[in-house]
Order: C-alpha cells, then structure tokens, then sequence
C-alpha cells in the first residue's frame, strides 16, 4: 500500500474527499477477493477432474449436433451417430493439456486449433463433403454461437440498463 | 532418430526428393512434428542451461534493482530518438521515470515475500517450464497461420490433405536450429533473422511440393494471410481514428 501511495497518480487524487478512504476500502477488498480466486486451491483442481470430462463431453454433443444440422444442409450425407462418432475424435488434441501438469508449462493455443482442424476433417470424412462445404460447415457452429452469445450479451445490456433507468426515475 | 536428421538436413538443404517421398508417406504428419519438436527443444537448449545456472545463483537484490533501474534509464534514452516524431512533452523521460520507479519497487518488495518453498526451486521449475513450453509455441504459431494458409492454397487450387501440408510445412522449424546461439549478442539476433528468411524459404518449397504449386503460386499462398491480416489491422484501425474523430 506504501507503494502505491508513493505513486503520483495516488499523490495528484488523495487531496480529492474521501478519497483516502474509499481507496482503502477497495484495496482491501480486492486483497479478501483475488487471492482466494487465484491462489492454488486443492480442492478447485480435484474438481476439475469431473468437471474437465463434462465440459468437453457437453462441447463435443452441442457441436456435434449443430454441426450435423449444417453438414446435412450442405449437402453432407453422415448419419447423426456416425458423425458424434468421427468429431468424438477431434477431442484428441485436448491431451496436449496434459503437459500443463508440469509447474510453468504452457500449451497455448495450439489445442484450440488443432481441434478445429480435427472436426473439419471429422466433417469432410464422414459427410464426403468438398473441402469448401467441409469448412463452412465447421465454422457455422461458431458463427452460430458467437451470434448468440452475442445477441444474449446485448439483451442482458438492455435489461441491465432497464433496470438502472428504472431506479433512477424512482 | 538419424531418419529424422536426415530429413531436416535435405529440408535445409531444398532437396526435391525429399520433400517428395516425404509428402507421400503415410507418417508425413508425425514426422514433421518430430522434426518441429526436436528442433524447438534443440534451440531452446542454451538459454535453458544458462536461465537454469541463474535460478540456481543466490540472486542479490540490490545488483538487480541497480540492473534493472539502468534498463529502464536505457529505454527512457532511446525512446528521446522518437520524442520530436511522436511529439512527446520536453520532460517526458523525468514523467516517466516518476510514474514507472514505483511500480519497480512494489515489484522488488513482492519479490522479497517469503514462499512456502526456496525460491530457487521455483527459478528452477520456471526456467524447466519455459523450455518444455518451447515447442508448444512454436506449434501453436505453426498450425494457427497453417490452417489460413492452407485456405489460401485450396483457393489457388492446391491439393494436398491437411495431413500432407502440415506434415511438409513442420520442415520450416529445422533451421530454427540456429537460435541455439541466441544469447550470444548481435550474433544471436542476426542469426534468428538467418533462421527466419530460411524458415520461410523451405515453408514456400513445402508447401510447393505438396500441392503440386510452381514457386510463385505458394509464395502468394504463403503471403496472402499476412496481407490479409495486415488489411485487416490497418481498416480497424482506420475505423477507430474516425471514431476517435467524430467523438472530437
């Protein structure tokens, strides 16, 4: 704290009211909250052995299926399960991760890539589409999902600021 | 492992045949991961030993706040060159070091907090990770700029699977070899760019070789994600100054 106080941006709004205080209040704050998100936590990392196989379980079936709705839209001529089948297999790279066991390694974004790529081969093979047809319909789902998550972010907006205007006016 | 040798040196070397049966093998793509992993640790290996020594040394903090004080002087020295072109204020460098010095000591004093084991075993792990994390980067820039080009390619009517192109493209890392001298200065520096043009030079032949392009048509494939990517930063860019514009 005593260096921040130090610091010509602390000297130049301490003279503000209250300022002081309120910093304080904050800086401690943020001491009770980070540490415990960030600091290594056994219990956090045990859990993660179930809720790693889960979310990459509940991935692999929501792409799979949006995935399968565009395949088949393009022409593709996979059956749904021969097509969980084939991306099931494109959560290959994900072992990758498992360097990070190491203290400091770091994977990067190679698995993320690599995945993609698996699934578009997945796609190509198992609809025998053309490679143009094979891309559109890998990359459709995250198009997809980046619309919605993206459409939920600016409704969320709107009701949160609903919600200000609101209280404001009371 | 002489097979793997062998098939970087004739990748160093451009040799057509090589780069040939190597695309017609059915272990194209573990092959040149070999050869990218090998050759990421291999460069790696020097500033490992010498980040590893350090780790190890007792560390005086006194000598590295003085090291570090004088880096950031340098910086603030070098960054007068460009104060007249980015139009800078005349006392920049005394702002500078005012608002930075602080940060400096907080980080020297967070250092000096005492951890549940020595910290020489944490250098030593830090300095063990970085060099395991070597070839991950460098397989995440590989297969990350790949995968456009590739795209680039199918375009140009390329055909080689995506198992043959990165297979064959993976070659690029062999030369990368020479960053081994890396902390040698200058030296290290001009050979990272050696490393670099070579590296380029047999990633054009690759990806030459496996889609049956002539020189010219995989040095457009190779280049068109950069241009695109570079149009790209320069529109976005573009946008924003006319945002920032209109908002006065």
């Amino acid at each position: 704290m005593e260096n921040i106080q130090k610091m010509p941006w602390y000297r130049e709004l301490e003279s503000g009211p209250e300022f002081r205080e309120q910093f304080q209040q904050q800086f401690e704050l943020g001491w009770r909250i980070f540490p415990a998100l960030f600091a290594p936590n056994i219990a956090r990392a045990a859990s993660q052995i179930v809720v790693l196989p889960l979310r990459l379980a509940f991935g692999w079936a929501l792409y799979g299926l949006v995935a399968y709705l565009f395949a088949r839209l393009l022409g593709g001529q996979g059956s749904l399960g021969q097509m969980l089948g084939c991306t099931a297999l494109a959560v290959a790279p994900q072992v990758l991760n498992l360097a990070t066991f190491l203290p400091y390694v770091v994977v990067g974004g190679a698995v993320g890539t690599w995945t993609i790529l698996c699934r578009y081969v997945a796609l190509k093979t198992c609809h025998r589409l053309t490679w143009g047809r094979a891309l559109a319909a890998t990359l459709l789902p995250y198009a997809a999902l980046a619309v919605v998550v993206s459409s939920f972010a600016c409704l969320g907006g709107v009701v949160a600021a609903l919600f200000v205007s609101g209280g404001g006016a009371q | 492992m002489k097979e793997l040798v062998q098939l970087a040196w004739d990748a160093l070397t451009f040799k057509h045949e090589a780069y040939a049966q190597h695309v017609a093998r059915a272990d194209v793509l573990k092959r040149g991961l070999a050869v990218l992993v090998l050759a990421s640790l291999l460069a790696g290996t020097v500033s490992f030993i010498i980040n590893f020594v350090n780790g190890l040394r007792p560390m005086d903090p006194v000598a590295q706040q003085q090291e570090v004080e004088q880096g950031l002087r340098d910086f603030v020295e070098s960054l007068k060159a460009i104060g007249p072109v980015w139009d800078l204020p005349p006392n920049f460098d005394e702002q500078m070091l005012k608002y930075i010095r602080p940060n400096i000591e907080m980080g020297f004093r967070i250092a000096e907090l005492n951890t549940p084991l020595p910290k020489r075993v944490g250098n030593v792990l830090e300095s063990i990770g970085a060099f395991l994390s070597l070839p991950f980067s460098r397989l995440a820039g590989w297969i990350g700029y790949g995968v456009w080009v590739m795209l680039a390619a199918k375009l140009l009517g390329g055909r080689a699977t995506a198992r043959q192109m990165l297979g064959t493209t993976a070659l690029y890392a062999a030369p990368h070899v020479l960053n081994v001298l890396s902390p040698i200065p200058c030296l290290g520096g001009l050979l990272g760019l050696v490393a670099m043009a070579w590296g380029i030079a047999i990633y054009v032949k690759a990806l030459a070789v496996a889609n049956g392009f002539t020189i010219g048509r995989a040095v457009v494939a190779t280049i068109v994600p950069v241009l695109f990517f570079g149009v790209l930063a320069m529109l976005g860019m573009l946008g924003f100054l006319i945002v920032m514009l209109m908002a006065g």
